[in-house]
């Protein structure tokens, strides 16, 4: 089903302002979208290798050798595993976010691994519980797999890669979420003073002196300012497409710098892979089989003798 | 209620709630200031440096003061790594009554060391004088 939010730019304009048909337009967008699954599959597989470069090394079951600590290292190693091959995908999913919201808050607040309540933290175990709302699984999976094989067995017409997007409207939510509370905490005199960007600079570059450059403050001011009016752009614009394709690069320049310059962890790389939320899914589906060199009618003729074994 | 119904409703019921958790979550820490470990707040670095100083020390000769560059003056002086992590960036008052004493100990006990500081703070535009030190007080003599 085509959505307001997701349409061109070209018939976007032509979409009734009438309050009831803006009302329809946003809940076919949330709710009843359907489409390519191949966004949702690739979030999927991102997610697990961020998962596994964050937490990996903390849970290999050597580290801890309590009943806690071997059931999570189990729990963690399988439900990721699964995740990432796609098996069960859905449940899987679910499993490998109820593990990493468990190490969030009962490992991070009740046992006190502080490093596992920050932020990326969250944003990597809500990311994962997300995408477990997402038709991961019928792109880039085992599920996939077995279901194409099946489907030729019995003669059946192949598995469209489809499904409802409202998980992936859930993730871009959470970013625009994101963006937003973390452009209102800026949203201060100390911040667009530039201070606490020279706080920052001071306390990780430069040590306790004050950089001698003319035009250092004005410079600095500048870029707070720049931030603060890009975090806010980023939660708005990038739900719609008319603007997002404006965003797309400077939001992913936004993350390159804090992943190169601040000790953010996976932050951005977080950020990164469930930017795929943001984009129209047939598009990106689209645009795989493009790099790829394939056009529908090339798949099927290539598809339709081959059997997958 | 047929299965697609209750699908759509069921999709209906999540997304809400989700949204919900995903918006209050924010709004109750950060604009209702609610402390809870339920709901994240979205504030990175959000106090990250803020009681770093910003440090000048100098000579003085009883009229004038002399600028100086410490890391300089301390170079070839053979520091602990506390010592030399403090030399680099100083946090707190200690600190700086250690890197005065360093710079005291390698200029000679007669020498007169002053340091007009100022620390980062979450107030004003970011900037407080730390009254604890001043142009007219010798640290040597602490």
């Amino acid at each position: 089903m085509a959505t307001s939010l997701d349409k061109p730019a070209e018939t976007q304009a032509s979409t009734s302002l009438h309050p009831r048909a803006l009302w329809d337009s946003l809940v076919d967008w949330a709710l009843h979208t359907e489409g390519s699954s191949r966004s949702s599959a690739l979030i999927r597989i991102g997610l697990v290798y961020v998962v596994w470069a964050r937490w990996g090394g903390e849970v290999t079951p050597f580290r801890d050798l309590s009943t806690e600590g071997i059931l999570l290292s189990v729990n963690f190693w399988a439900a990721s595993t699964l995740m990432l091959l796609g098996v069960f995908t859905r449940l899987s999913t679910a499993w490998m976010a109820t593990v990493a919201l468990t190490m969030y808050y009962y490992f991070g607040y009740e046992l006190g691994v502080a490093e596992w309540t920050h932020h990326h933290s969250y944003l990597l175990a809500f990311g994962v519980l997300l995408s477990a709302l997402t038709p991961a699984g019928k792109s880039y999976s085992v599920d996939r797999w077995l279901a194409v094989r099946r489907a030729r067995q019995q003669g059946r017409p192949l598995p469209a890669e489809r499904g409802n997007l409202f998980g992936l409207r859930l993730i871009a939510i959470q970013l625009s979420v994101v963006y937003f509370f973390s452009a209102f905490d800026k949203t201060t005199l100390v911040f667009l003073s530039g201070a606490r960007l020279e706080h920052l600079m001071m306390w990780y570059y430069i040590g306790s002196d004050y950089a001698a450059i003319s035009g250092y403050r004005m410079l600095i001011m500048l870029v707070a300012w720049a931030t603060v009016a890009l975090e806010y752009s980023l939660a708005f614009g990038m739900l719609f497409p008319q603007t997002r394709k404006w965003l797309v690069i400077p939001g992913s320049l936004l993350h390159a710098g804090f992943y190169v310059l601040l000790p953010i962890q996976t932050f951005s790389a977080t950020v990164m892979v469930l930017y795929l939320a943001y984009l129209n899914a047939d598009k990106v589906h689209a645009f795989i089989d493009q790099i790829q060199g394939h056009t529908p009618e090339a798949d099927e003729t290539v598809s339709a003798p081959a059997v997958v074994e | 209620m047929n299965q697609d119904r209750l699908q759509s409703v069921l999709r209906a019921i999540l997304f809400l709630g989700f949204v919900l958790f995903m918006v209050f979550g924010p709004f109750y820490r950060q604009v209702l200031l609610g402390e809870s470990h339920i709901f994240r707040r979205w504030m990175m670095f959000h106090d990250r440096g803020v009681s770093i100083r910003d440090a000048t020390f100098y000579l003085s000769d009883g009229e004038s003061l002399v600028e100086l560059d410490r890391k300089q003056v301390l170079d070839g002086v053979d520091l602990t790594a506390g010592e030399a992590a403090d030399v680099w960036r100083i946090n707190t008052v200690n600190e700086v009554r250690l890197v005065a004493r360093l710079l005291c100990d390698e200029l000679g006990d007669d020498a007169d060391i002053r340091a007009v500081v100022r620390v980062g703070t979450m107030q004003g535009n970011g900037w407080q004088q730390d009254t604890n030190f001043n142009s007219d007080q010798n640290l040597c003599e602490d």
